[in-house]
């Protein structure tokens, strides 16, 4: 892990800025050290974690990745980023009923039974029940996958 | 290959390998869900649903459906877990704010439980020796939530050179994972297998103990069953390291003494304060112990 930037307080809150602006989703990342690494992914971790003495370990990583910095001030948050965002958001999202849940968890595109405030070619929190369970894009009348492929289920179907 | 003769050894004759059980053992991923959430959640949707009464946050579903497929797991809900494997965190009691170092983190099932027993706060270096097995480790870390922990990939055995030093440490070590009762384990586990790791243990048993401050803990751990693996090395820790051992004050289920003895060799008595879990078709073989540094 090359970590790139330390964010500042200013850079944080237009990181939080942009997460409002796209999903209506307000919390503080302030308490955190919010970092990026390559390709503008997001990480974030306790101080006393980040500032723990390094310089004898041959370090992997550290702390959560949160999501990705896109153009045009818009970000694709991880599940953990969602879950940890996921309050109420009121902008991009759609939600899925049971079959459909499945579908998008095995890395199908899928048309939601509903959604919520959703902009073209904008990033959307996927929603089944109370749960998020991932990103996708809106592409006029469905949603295009963005599940990892780490996080998907490929053999039997999604057993609930 | 090792046989049941060896184990009726160690846990008299009436001994025998049990059939595995069909059930699936996990722990609620406090980080992301409450526990009492979960078993609401479990109960909805499976027919047979336990928590356990020694670690309210262990659940055990019987269930035909693969747990590791369900969206609770890949959302990060739980974590599929063997109830023995739940002990040494348990007897480690790493608390809020401190820092921990677990030796050889991967897959992670122990670096995480000990992140929610902290509720994510603190400092946990999770380190492992191969690449292959940081991608196991930081993908559980990830679904799990987890933003407190350092991972590092550095030889366990040498960890000491970086003259770090910790009032916690966790070593769950390699082993031949006997406990597991695996038959393929058991064919291809050799006597000379054994004593192999028990000399690789006792080296990352002394990296240990050399990286703990005064007063320091150290919890040791295997899936193993084998005594050459367990109380040798815990006799070796004391007579050699200068490690003292501390009685395990837990009420955990299969839980039986450990051995003051194996083949004639007499270990010191402080040994006795391990504990051992007698593998039953659901529990896994374990071994775990305490140690204190004086």
């Amino acid at each position: 892990m090359q970590i790139e930037k330390v964010l500042t307080e200013k850079e944080i809150n237009e990181i939080e800025k942009i997460i409002e602006r796209n999903y209506g989703l307000s919390n503080t990342l302030k308490n955190f050290i919010v970092f990026m690494t390559s390709e503008d992914k997001i990480w974030i971790t306790a101080k006393e974690v980040f500032n723990f003495n390094k310089e004898k370990l041959r370090v992997n990583s550290i702390g959560l990745y949160i999501g990705k910095l896109k153009r045009n001030n818009k970000i694709n948050l991880s599940l953990e980023g969602i879950h940890l965002f996921a309050n109420k958001p009121n902008r991009n999202v759609v939600v899925v009923n049971e079959e459909k849940m499945k579908k998008f968890m095995q890395g199908s595109d899928v048309v939601p039974d509903e959604k919520i405030n959703c902009e073209t070619d904008n990033f959307v929190l996927v929603k089944y029940l109370n749960d998020f369970i991932g990103i996708g894009i809106w592409r006029e009348d469905k949603v295009e996958n963005l599940v990892p492929k780490s996080r998907r289920i490929y053999q039997s179907p999604i057993q609930i | 290959m090792i046989d049941v003769n060896r184990h009726k050894k160690i846990f008299g004759e009436g001994f025998d390998y049990p059939e595995r059980k069909n059930v699936w053992q996990l722990r609620s991923n406090t980080i992301k869900i409450s526990s009492n959430e979960l078993e609401n959640s479990l109960r909805g949707k499976y027919q047979k649903v336990e928590r356990l009464n020694w670690y309210k946050d262990a659940f055990v579903v019987e269930t035909e459906k693969n747990l590791s497929k369900s969206l609770e797991h890949i959302l990060g809900y739980f974590f599929l877990q063997n109830l023995s494997s739940m002990i040494p965190p348990l007897v480690l009691e790493p608390r809020e704010g401190e820092i921990i170092l677990d030796i050889a983190a991967s897959p992670g099932s122990k670096t995480t439980q000990m992140a929610q027993l902290m509720n994510d706060s603190g400092v946990i270096i999770a380190n492992d020796i191969t690449h292959l097995r940081m991608k196991a480790l930081r993908g559980n870390l990830q679904r799990c939530g987890v933003m407190n922990t350092i991972v590092t990939q550095m030889d366990g055995k040498k960890f000491f050179r970086t003259d770090l030093k910790f009032d916690k440490i966790l070593l769950d070590a390699p082993c031949t994972g006997t406990g597991t009762l695996n038959p393929r384990i058991l064919k291809t586990t050799s006597e000379r297998g054994i004593r192999n790791l028990s000399n690789t243990q006792k080296q990352l048993l002394s990296s240990a103990s050399k990286m703990l401050n005064e007063e320091g803990v150290l919890v040791y751990s295997t899936c193993s069953l084998e005594p050459e693996e367990n109380e040798e090395n815990i006799d070796y820790v004391v007579r050699k390291l200068g490690l003292v051992t501390e009685k395990i004050n837990l009420n955990v289920s299969n839980r039986v003494n450990s051995l003051t003895d194996w083949n004639n060799k007499k270990f010191d008595d402080s040994v006795a304060n391990a504990l051992r879990i007698t593998p039953d078709g659901i529990m896994e073989g374990f071994f775990v112990c305490k140690l204190r540094k004086c």
